[in-house]
């Protein structure tokens, strides 16, 4: 007598089949998700915490990430939306690719997963290159100031204690303060800037203990976030060229489904997804 | 009972017809990615221009964020399709613990407030 014959048809938790209507792997696949999700998600609330916290002296990703290759001057988004583009195209040539092994057509599979593959090597290119930029800075700096305090013309006072200020212009005549009213930054000039920036320290480009553009964190949860986005990226290219090599060897076709590709593909829209999120809460909000 | 490859019994293959159907809304799928993200990219730079207040522009960042995502889940990681208690166990826990932590992040974040102006 068949095992199966004991089980209750009727029912999906009576044993025997899946519940789910998905194997094994699929589904351990989709739980490692929902927690690498939620792993995101806590940094990135995390990084909107801090940024409220220092909200006066946060600096705004659009003077940060201005640089375009082969491009001079101010472009703020532009190199990022590419960088956005390449990642939804991957996507889309992932997806072409489970499609492809849903027919059983061994040469789409090859070309759309290599074509994926190429889209994630473009985009870890542009994280570095962005990356250097960021490291790099600008060519005039900024200046952190020391302890002290600073009235504002309201009557506030700010303490100046680590504050990033930024000049306004090559000529490094006007220092502008991070607070503004509006009619823009607070600047000093003359006699008051050398008796504010008597000790101070001149900073160039961003690390992970100071940040020209501003509050040292959001440098570190620049580097801490994206970079943790680009080590999922990587991964997923080091397992989308295993397969790729699998499917070279005509392992699925013998196999008699492509469900690997699947598995990879799941991994591989996430990472897309998660830069979505990225891509608003870094550089839109 | 003669062993089976247990991801063969759930893979569905398709035919020619149903891979034309399916690689159609892949395309459209990505058209209106592409959309907008655009229409993102093109608000963040005007936004200033045009006059727009900052809390709409941020409003509408989020909701297109969101209608991204679900885009991706639903079609491209064919989240749709599958059996309708797959999609609960893994969308259920995953937006309570979110909301859980947006949650506490703006209800507790007050006492760092509150701490930061004792401090100074």
């Amino acid at each position: 007598m068949n095992q199966n014959d004991h089980t209750d048809k009727k029912s999906n938790w009576g044993g025997g089949i899946s519940p789910f209507k998905t194997s094994y792997g699929k589904l351990m696949m989709w739980f490692f998700l929902v927690s690498d999700a939620l792993t995101f998600s806590g940094f990135l609330v995390a990084y909107g915490f801090y940024r409220h916290y220092f909200i006066d002296v946060w600096p705004s990703a659009e003077n940060v990430f201005t640089h375009f290759p082969f491009l001079h001057g101010n472009h703020p988004l532009l190199y990022v939306g590419f960088m956005t583009f390449v990642l939804i195209m991957s996507s889309v040539t992932m997806v072409l690719a489970v499609e492809s092994g849903q027919r059983l057509y061994h040469k789409g599979v090859k070309i759309w997963l290599a074509l994926t593959v190429v889209g994630g090597l473009i985009f870890l290119g542009s994280q570095a290159w962005e990356w250097g930029h960021f490291i790099k800075g600008t060519e005039i700096g900024a200046i952190q100031l020391e302890k002290g305090y600073y009235h504002l013309p309201d009557g506030e006072v700010k303490s100046t204690n680590g504050i990033i200020a930024r000049w306004e212009d090559e000529s490094k005549q006007r220092l502008l303060l991070p607070w503004q009213n509006e009619n823009g930054y607070y600047a000093v000039s003359g006699e008051d800037l050398a008796k504010l920036t008597k000790n101070s320290t001149p900073v160039y480009g961003a690390n992970l203990s100071v940040n020209e553009y501003g509050h040292k964190l959001f440098g570190n949860f620049f580097f801490f976030i994206t970079g943790f986005h680009g080590l999922h990226v990587l991964s997923g290219v080091i397992l989308n060229l295993i397969v790729l090599l699998n499917v070279y060897k005509g392992t699925y076709q013998k196999r008699g489904h492509y469900e690997m590709v699947e598995k990879v593909g799941l991994y591989w829209h996430f990472v897309d997804l998660v830069w979505v999120f990225i891509f608003t809460f870094f550089y839109l909000i | 009972m003669e062993h089976q490859d247990e991801s063969l019994r759930y893979y569905h293959l398709k035919t020619e017809a149903e891979g034309k159907q399916t690689r159609k809304l892949i395309w459209r799928i990505f058209w209106i990615l592409l959309a907008v993200t655009s229409v993102e990219i093109i608000l963040g730079l005007f936004y200033k221009d045009w006059e727009l207040s900052w809390g709409f522009v941020k409003t509408t960042f989020l909701l297109l964020t969101v209608a991204k995502a679900y885009l991706i889940v639903s079609y491209y990681m064919h989240l749709k399709y599958e059996k309708s208690f797959l999609i609960k166990i893994i969308i259920i826990p995953y937006v309570a613990l979110g909301l859980y932590l947006v949650a506490l992040i703006l209800n507790e974040g007050n006492y760092s407030i509150i701490m930061h102006n004792w401090l100074w």
